[in-house]
């Protein structure tokens, strides 16, 4: 089940976006992020329920009670594995032609949502993190972007994902060549329409230009 | 001992109450955001969040009817 939902879904399946954007990349974090917490849940619960099991039959000799509160246990238990996943498989990242996002939805507690819109910022800097036993073993890793943004956080930061890598090759490809098409004609670039060489112009006498750039 | 085993019922009422509602909510939350995002959730989520409710809706049955019996 994991493996079908490591991916929101196929990206040709997806809708056509405006204006020309495409999706690129998709990634949710690792899946030893969900298994790490649902474990340890577990046994926490385990060790719950063994205690009861030794206090509330062994010494007390109350059976109902035992059953009573390991119900209670396991709803429990249930409750917050199930959180976890949900939790896991709404926190993703998503790289476009125009924009990378990190979306955070966690559901009765918070929403996160990071966009930003690469036609807006210059991406200065592409880091690529995987430090440890385990996350080598699991290729697991962080990949850093820094931006030229002074009203915001300079970093955005895809956390513990699969094949850091590849990823981190992939926007700086990404960032690179796109950004070019943005960039095709901006103000201080020379023109590529024939018929309007000039960007600026400078009308002194009515019908005739006198001034151009 | 007969106050502190009834006061244990009481808790497990309560927590059985809080969790049942926790798990509805959550359930509601869960199929606004599957609404909002375009994410399809795992459907073993959304089961075992309504087997959660169900179970939840029993146990507050069964734990206070035992309770009851003790206190009458």
């Amino acid at each position: 089940m994991l493996k079908h939902y490591q991916m929101i879904r196929k990206i040709e399946e997806g809708p056509p976006l405006p204006n020309g954007e495409r999706i690129l990349l998709r990634k949710r974090q690792h899946w030893f992020m969900l298994a790490i917490p649902v474990l340890f849940t577990f046994i926490i619960g385990l060790i719950v329920i063994v205690s009861l099991f030794y206090l509330l039959v062994l010494k007390l000799n109350n059976v109902s009670i035992f059953i009573s509160s390991s119900l209670v246990i396991l709803l429990l238990v249930s409750s917050i594995i199930i959180k976890l996943m949900v939790d896991w498989h709404c926190h993703f990242y998503i790289l476009t032609t125009h924009r990378i996002l990190e979306v955070s939805y966690k559901p009765l507690f918070s929403n996160y949502i990071n966009n930003v819109i690469l036609n807006q910022v210059k991406s200065t800097e592409i880091d690529v993190e995987k430090s440890g036993l385990i996350n080598q073993i699991l290729d697991m890793g962080n990949v850093y972007v820094t931006f030229d943004r002074p009203t915001h956080g300079e970093l955005f930061s895809l956390l513990n994902i699969q094949s850091p890598r590849s990823v981190g090759f992939l926007m700086s490809e990404v960032l690179d060549i796109e950004k070019r098409d943005f960039m095709k004609t901006p103000l201080w670039y020379k023109s590529d329409d024939e018929k309007k060489p000039f960007r600026i112009t400078e009308e002194i006498f009515p019908g005739k230009i006198l001034g151009a750039i | 001992m007969i106050m502190i085993i009834n006061s244990f019922y009481i808790l497990l009422i309560v927590l059985v109450f809080l969790i049942g509602i926790y798990n509805f909510l959550f359930l509601i939350f869960s199929q606004k955001t599957e609404k909002e995002l375009i994410i399809i959730l795992p459907e073993m989520a959304k089961k075992t969040l309504m087997v959660n409710v169900g179970i939840s809706i029993f146990a507050f049955f069964i734990i206070l009817y035992v309770l009851l019996q003790r206190i009458i």
